[in-house]
């Protein structure tokens, strides 16, 4: 029992340095779980953006403009000032600005229309779709008064277009709670256990690993084994207060909601077998890594590349075809897999079971690979020592 | 002269020096492998859709079929047409992930999604353009029956006019809608120079190292020696930061607009803020040497994450909840100089960007030279 508390000992020492890294994954949650998962996306929803207008003409086409993408969008009129143009696109106010030349409504009466602008930050893939949405816009203007409309006729018969939209549903084997708070958490619950699980094992690691301290423990009347065993007993009680505390953040952001959530017994499955790969990559950490600086390094690196790689923070949707490729073989891309499938999930059938268990044997199979090659390390250390 | 043992002492504390490269270039070099192909994934690909007809096809359901097989973006088809005539047959296929979704032509054209991605949102577009186009003939040769032919030609595309939209390009040269990270890595690397900054401030502590304590009480002042050690740290760290910035340059071919100059600039003022910054934390900090460390991750790791380094649309969300954050933030204003340098092209904002980094930079030396300045120890 003594090195079963000696490990909560130096866990208690060293909290301020664990609470730096659960602080950015808490403030990280909060954030990213209010903005991005404050709803569940129960049905089909297109993104609202913010687009400015400059509108020198001050005519039927910038009113008609205004209306039809006024619903959809959240548009504001600015003046025609590329430095106030050039800021709000800085500090991304708008992701889009239109501007319409004087005399354009007179010039699609003309012989040839005449030129709008626009302006972009790059990135934005909302405002590549209202782009096509806009060209269709003005397709339509041009169409109608083909056809022999005026004008007025023709702007009018827009608006009225508008209400014109099929009906969207969403099938019925999707799970109406899909992409909502519970899911957001256990989403990014990896970076939590990668960065705490490192830190605090290679924390605890080091001191227990300290010369003089090794120097005693030989000495001491306690075998190997039942140190180790001591060890590994904090190790998975600490990660089962880690998965518990996940449990307990998605309850708090879903209100109440987790504990009743019929898949979270799924959420709790797939993220115990990610923190056993989290904890072994921690083992790994503390047995490699001497110093604080090192273990920092270790903890930023393997945190940031596994969630990048594996679609925490940027969905897999955004990669390219050789990306995903490589990423297949990150267990993290798994867990990212899994999670989503969990969160779409309506009902449990066989492809669901196969999918779920194929990807989380291979997080623990990961986990189990980075401990042996981790007791092979410390064994060849030992012998050269 | 004792600058340079100082130099020759930190070179040799290689975990640290090699941590301090390591990360920032193997950071870098993922972001490059995982965001560079981007525009490959943005490059339009079919889209698998699910039709439901009856097995008797009508004219309309010819016509769409007809319609949604031609249509073309680009020289690519749009959509690659799966029929069915049963909507639980269709419904399979969309749960296994064989189409995007499902059209049902004789239910007005009823759309069932199991999702909301980029292949969804084109067939609702196409779909409301198609219904839309229908309507608008309708309208026309009510309105204007004498013109059913010239209506019939426009809806297929002969217009005599086109109103065209013309890009104003941003004055920077970088349009890579992920450079945002690679700034965000480099805003971090400069902050981690606060380790260095605050190793300074052990290294001259009474009561925090028995280095310190010699040098309390050496004839040589305390401002020659914090002087000379932040310096030799601080040409140190530049050193390793330029070789970070020539990687990511050069190798990972970073798009840092049209000159290398404010790029560097902005990352020598970063470093410089950074050390400043753990100088202040060595110096104000009381505790163990283990705490101000923990002091200095959780500074860099905080001002790292709120300027975007895991998600890049906080500065965003900060920037209309609570915008003065975004402009004291030290790893935010490194990525802004960066962004609007290379993204923009405004040197005015740029310069902004580093003033108020130098003068953070400047206030963060100010209070360690404060509190260091005649410090007395009743007991070590």
């Amino acid at each position: 029992m003594q090195v079963f508390k000696l490990f909560f000992k130096l866990l208690r020492s060293n909290f301020k340095i664990i609470m730096v890294y659960l602080g950015v994954f808490l403030g990280m949650v909060t954030i990213l779980v209010n903005v991005q998962y404050s709803k569940a996306q129960s049905g089909y929803s297109q993104d609202r953006l913010d687009i400015a207008v400059v509108d020198d003409d001050n005519a039927a086409y910038s009113a008609a403009f205004m209306e039809f993408f006024g619903t959809k969008h959240n548009l504001v009129k600015i003046e025609n000032d590329e430095k106030e143009i050039a800021e709000g696109l800085y500090w991304r106010e708008y992701a889009y600005v239109v501007v319409i030349p004087k005399g354009f409504t007179e010039s699609l009466t003309g012989e040839k229309p005449m030129e709008l602008s626009k302006m972009e930050v790059p990135g934005s893939f909302s405002a590549g779709y209202f782009e096509a949405d806009f060209n269709m816009f003005n397709q339509k203007i041009l169409t109608l008064l083909e056809c022999g409309m005026t004008l007025e006729e023709t702007f009018q018969e827009v608006q009225n277009l508008k209400s014109v939209t099929p009906k969207v549903e969403m099938a019925s084997f999707v799970n109406e709670s899909q992409g909502d708070s519970t899911t957001g958490v256990f989403n990014h619950v990896p970076y939590f256990f990668i960065s705490v699980g490192i830190a605090a094992i290679s924390l605890v690691l080091h001191a227990i690993n300290q010369q003089e301290v090794k120097d005693r423990t030989e000495c001491s009347p306690e075998t190997i084994i039942k140190r180790n065993l001591g060890l590994i007993s904090g190790v998975i009680v600490m990660g089962i207060a880690m998965l518990a505390f996940s449990a307990l953040l998605a309850n708090v952001f879903s209100k109440g909601q987790a504990f009743t959530d019929k898949r979270l017994p799924f959420f709790l499955i797939n993220a115990f077998c990610v923190m056993v790969f989290s904890l072994s990559l921690g083992y790994f950490a503390g047995m490699v890594t001497k110093s604080e600086a090192a273990m920092n390094g270790m903890v930023n690196i393997f945190s940031l590349t596994l969630c990048f790689m594996g679609g925490i923070f940027v969905p897999p949707s955004v990669f390219g075809d050789n990306v995903k490729k490589v990423c297949q073989y990150i267990p993290t891309y798994w867990y990212t897999t899994n999670n989503d499938m969990i969160g779409k999930m309506a009902e449990v059938d066989n492809e669901f079971v196969t999918t779920l268990t194929k990807n989380c044997v291979g997080l623990i199979l990961s986990g189990i690979a980075i401990f042996v090659i981790t007791l092979v390390f410390v064994s060849a250390k030992r012998k050269r020592a | 002269m004792s600058g340079i043992y100082k130099i020759l002492s930190e070179l040799r504390s290689w975990p640290t020096l090699f941590w301090s490269l390591a990360f920032p270039i193997l950071l870098s070099t993922i972001f490059k492998f995982m965001f560079g192909g981007i525009a490959d994934a943005t490059t339009f690909s079919e889209s698998q859709v699910g039709v439901i007809v009856s097995a008797e096809k009508s004219e309309l359901e010819k016509e769409f079929l007809t319609v949604t097989k031609e249509v073309k973006l680009g020289d690519a088809s749009m959509f690659v047409v799966q029929e069915y005539t049963d909507m639980a047959d269709a419904t399979a296929a969309l749960k296994a992930g064989k189409i995007s979704g499902i059209i049902d032509v004789n239910q007005d054209f009823a759309i069932t999604f199991k999702g909301n991605g980029v292949a969804e949102s084109l067939i609702k577009v196409y779909v409301e353009q198609y219904l839309q186009n229908m309507k608008l003939v309708e309208d026309a040769i009510k309105l204007h029956p004498e013109n059913i032919e010239k209506i019939i030609g426009a809806v297929s595309g002969n217009i005599s006019k086109s109103v065209t939209v013309k890009a104003i390009e941003l004055k920077g040269a970088d349009k890579n809608p992920f450079s945002q990270y690679m700034y965000s890595v480099i805003g971090m690397t400069c902050l981690i120079a606060s380790n260095m900054g605050c190793y300074i401030t052990i290294m001259i502590q009474a009561d925090a190292s028995a280095l310190g304590a010699r040098r309390s009480v050496s004839p040589t002042g305390k401002a020659k020696i914090v002087f000379t050690d932040f310096l030799a740290s601080y040409l140190l760290y530049d050193v390793l930061s330029m070789m970070v910035l020539l990687y990511m340059r050069f190798v990972l071919q970073t798009d840092f607009g049209k000159n290398m100059w404010p790029v560097v600039l902005a990352t020598l003022i970063g470093n410089f803020c950074g050390m400043a910054a753990g100088l202040m934390i060595g110096v104000c900090a009381r505790g163990s040497v283990r705490k101000k460390d923990g002091l200095c991750v959780a500074f860099f790791m905080g001002s790292s994450f709120f300027a975007g380094l895991q998600w890049g649309d906080i500065v965003r969300i900060i920037e209309k909840k609570a915008p003065l954050f975004n402009r004291i933030n030290p790893a935010t204003l490194i990525v802004n100089s960066f962004k609007s340098w290379a993204v923009f092209g405004d040197i005015t904002n740029f310069f902004i960007n580093i003033v108020t980094l130098l003068v953070i930079g400047l206030i963060f030396l100010l209070i360690a030279v404060l509190k260091l300045r005649r410090t007395k120890y009743a007991s070590i």
